[in-house]
């Protein structure tokens, strides 16, 4: 007699997967799912009014570059955005400034200029040097691109120098979710071309290279930093600050886009789990086919298993896929790559939350009298934990004296929040992102470690498939 | 060693737990059915029959007793009684979703068949069962009679010894209980045991071996059908039928005095005397209505079938 309990798991579960694929409501929640994840990588990518802050820099340089009828003087402008992406067709007026001792001045327009499809644009002021004149260079695209203006200015020092600084610039969001401040600048050689070689430091420690254009962007840990630029023997120094005050400072910004985008997916993917597997049970026991499933040559265990594997890759497989493909969008966009283990830690921790969801359902699907009772057990379980666990626990909380402030309770209620499979998901996805700040996000250091969050996760699953393993034994049969 | 037994029960008992009380569905039954057999499992409705072959076919677990099938209890070993079984339950119960020949595949995958053989199988049953042209529609086209022709070629696709059938005809036409008489018929001569159930007893009455009546629970009879048939048509009323005009109170009163009348019925032409087995109360009733010149016109002594002798072994009770 075969001892293996899971005969025929691969038979039901393929029947279960492949049933579902070409199920409409598959089709339509993972059709929205994937709206949403790619709204979000395309949106947060770039908007400049949501989340993280990619607006437009202008940079300009003076450069003096000495050609076959003498030297000449020139500005040069490059324009991109924070990540150092570079935006055509910005138009932009060139204007000679002359300023009154006591505020005020008069401004005379030189030239008007529009970026070509690398960023760039120019203006060239002639052989003699333009000494003690200021120019300004202003947008004149408005709305979501507004840069303001940059001052050029030429002084004889300049032919000491090796390189310019477009700016040395920080940029900063503050969320729920915590902060990020980049760094960047814009370093061209004296003659105008990008410093390809030049090298940047934070507080001494090397940082790498600007890239082709010139351009070098970093983030920044909390508090203030030194930022050194040097380049052919010439050096220039800066104190730039990371913003302090919004716990961890995310060490990629592609990242914070990533973490934006799975805010929704505590809502979205129990919908799909509990949408696939509501029925599996219950719908086999109203048509009559679990009477026969049952007196074929597999055991229970093996049905259930097979069931949960099935449900469980129909709707893990899209949601892998659709991740993947909004990671792409979010990389061509942004043109920054959110981190690899990032990655894979918010598709494991997606693929959890559908696991625990799909044997909850399961479990509730194999109690249930008829499929109608099971769609209220799954309607019931998603309110259950996206609305009530976290009131509930934050009103026993502070019914009974507690507070935010109070570490006891505090820490009680963080344990707490292990029960609820969503806020697991979210701390799972919290604790993944490669961060440098004091504490991340919505795990407090201290209260959980890294190895309590996951060790929750890994037991939801088994408690639970192993809890519904032992139902469906007990009650396939009513 | 295999029990010479194809199925065998005792002191089965089956109590479904309910929420203030639970249905005690099968009270202690016993029987035995031989090798090569065909038992007819009769009772009315709510009787315990699919309780009994749910049990046998490892759906449902009993609540006292034993059951073995092919010489494996179906507590201790349900996979080889699985592998030995063809179920056919009550309901229908396939894919809707799929077509027949999936269906059976599918299920040909669960009895530990594969790809290449099972195919061929699928489709040889389906068209031996007559579904041929419907084998490729998806099965939520059936109607109630195909899907019952499918159920048993489910039943059939791991060319099982025992066949365990629910109510094979249920719902069918005529010709559709024909069908299955003559499948029943084929398959015995094939060698296979074949236990199945039904509250009409005309249906099991020209396939079965042997008759087991259940009742609320609890083995009335288990016989040979020959040896049964007898016993019931003893313990059955006897009737005359009077072709008559209607007779006076007076004269019902003396009908009724005849010894072992029990009832005296007004039928549209007529009247029916009902009298305790065993009795020959014709000539009797002739004479009383003559000498109380009631007109005849004809006496019929009318013998019970063996289905109506069947409603009254159960005493009445809803069929
Ligand atoms: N799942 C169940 N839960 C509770 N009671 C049940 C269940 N199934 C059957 N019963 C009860 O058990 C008794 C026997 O039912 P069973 O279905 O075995 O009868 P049956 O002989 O097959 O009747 P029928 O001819 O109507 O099919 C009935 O009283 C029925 O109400
Ligand atoms: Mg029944």
């Amino acid at each position: 007699m075969t001892g293996n309990p899971f005969v025929g798991t691969a038979r039901v579960g393929w029947m279960e997967f492949w049933s579902h694929l070409k199920s409409p409501r598959l089709i339509i929640l993972i059709v929205l799912f994937a709206l949403l994840v790619f709204g979000a990588s395309y949106g947060l990518s770039q908007s400049p009014t949501m989340g993280f802050t990619n607006s437009a820099y202008l940079f300009g340089h003076p450069a003096i570059r000495n050609e076959t009828d003498g030297t000449h003087y020139l500005v040069i402008v490059w324009v991109a955005d924070v990540r150092g992406t570079p935006m055509a067709g910005i138009l932009l007026s060139l204007y000679n400034a002359s300023f009154e001792p006591y505020g005020g001045g008069t401004r005379t327009l030189i030239e008007n200029l529009t970026t070509n499809s690398t960023g760039w644009a120019s203006a060239d002021l002639g052989t003699s040097f333009p000494s003690n004149t200021s120019f300004v260079l202003q947008s004149e695209s408005g709305g979501a691109y507004l840069m303001g203006m940059t001052y050029v200015s030429f002084d004889q020092t300049l032919s000491n120098r090796t390189f310019t600084l477009g700016a040395i610039s920080t940029s900063s969001t503050i969320g729920p979710t915590g902060s990020v401040t980049i760094f960047y600048t814009h370093v061209l050689t004296t003659t105008g071309y990008p410093a390809t070689g030049a090298n940047v430091y934070l507080n001494d420690t090397s940082e790498g290279h600007p890239d082709a254009n010139g351009f070098f962007s970093t983030s920044l840990a909390p508090g203030p930093q030194t930022v050194r630029i040097t380049y052919n023997g010439y050096e220039e120094s800066y104190m730039v600050m990371g913003n302090t005050n919004a716990g961890p400072t995310y060490q990629n910004g592609a990242d914070v886009v990533l973490l934006t985008v799975t805010t929704f997916f505590g809502l979205l993917l129990p919908i799909a789990a509990i949408a696939i597997s509501f029925d599996a049970v219950a719908r086999e026991r109203a048509q009559g086919s679990l009477e026969i499933l049952l007196a074929q040559r597999v055991r229970r265990e093996g049905i259930l298993l097979g069931k949960f594997l099935g449900a469980f890759a129909s709707v893990a497989l899209p949601v892998t896929v659709v991740l993947l493909a909004g990671v792409g969008i979010l990389t061509a966009v942004s043109d920054k790559a959110p981190t690899g283990t990032f990655v894979v830690a918010v598709v494991a921790s997606s693929l959890f939350l559908v696991a625990v969801y799909t044997l909850l359902m399961l479990l509730f699907s194999t109690v249930a009298k008829s499929v109608g009772t099971a769609v209220v057990f799954g309607v019931v379980l998603w309110l259950f934990f996206n609305l009530f666990f976290s009131f509930v626990t934050t009103f026993v909380l502070f019914s009974s004296g507690g507070s935010f402030f109070n570490p006891g309770t505090y820490g009680t209620l963080v344990v707490l929040q292990l029960f609820d499979p969503n806020t697991l998901f979210s701390m799972l996805v919290f604790l993944a992102i490669p961060s440098s700040g004091g504490y991340s996000g919505l795990v407090p250091i201290g209260y959980v470690s890294t190895a309590t969050v996951v060790g929750a996760a890994v037991l939801w699953v088994a408690v639970l498939l192993v809890l519904t393993l032992f139902v469906f034994h007990k009650k396939a049969e009513s | 060693m295999p029990t010479p037994m194809a199925i065998h029960v005792q002191g089965l008992r089956k109590r479904y737990a309910g929420f203030r009380s639970g249905v005690d569905a099968l009270q202690g039954v016993d029987f035995d059915v031989a090798r090569g057999e065909v038992f007819g499992f009769l009772g009315p409705n709510g009787a315990g029959k699919t309780t009994t072959l749910r049990i046998l076919a490892t759906t449902l677990s009993p609540t006292a007793g034993t059951a073995t099938v092919s010489g494996h209890d179906v507590r201790k070993e349900p996979m080889a009684v699985r592998g030995s079984v063809g179920y056919m339950p009550e309901k229908s119960g396939a894919y809707p979703l799929l077509t027949g020949i999936q269906n059976l595949v599918y299920w040909g995958h669960l009895q530990d068949m594969d790809g290449s053989g099972l195919k061929d199988r699928a489709r040889a049953l389906l068209k031996e069962l007559g579904l041929e042209e419907a084998a490729d529609r998806k099965v939520k086209t059936y109607s109630h009679g195909m899907s019952r022709r499918l159920l048993m070629a489910q039943a059939l696709v791991h060319d099982p010894p025992i066949l365990l059938l629910d109510e094979p005809a249920g719902g069918l036409d005529p010709q559709g209980i024909r069908f299955f008489r003559d499948l029943v018929k084929r398959l015995q001569g094939e060698g296979k045991t074949i236990f199945l159930s039904s509250h009409i007893l005309s249906e099991v009455e020209q396939t079965c071996t042997t008759v087991g009546i259940i009742h609320k629970g609890k083995m009335l009879a288990v016989d040979r059908m020959t040896a049964l048939r007898q016993r019931i048509g003893a313990s059955a009323l006897v009737r005359v039928e009077v072709e008559c005009d209607i007779p006076s109170q007076p004269v019902v009163q003396q009908l009724m005095a005849i010894p072992k009348v029990r009832m005296v019925y007004q039928l549209p032409d007529g009247i029916r005397v009902e009298a305790e087995s065993g009795a020959d109360i014709a000539d009797e009733v002739a004479r009383v209505l003559v000498t109380n010149h009631v007109r005849l016109r004809a006496v019929r002594p009318t013998e019970a079938t063996l289905e109506e002798a069947f409603m009254s072994f159960f005493g009445g009770g809803p069929i």
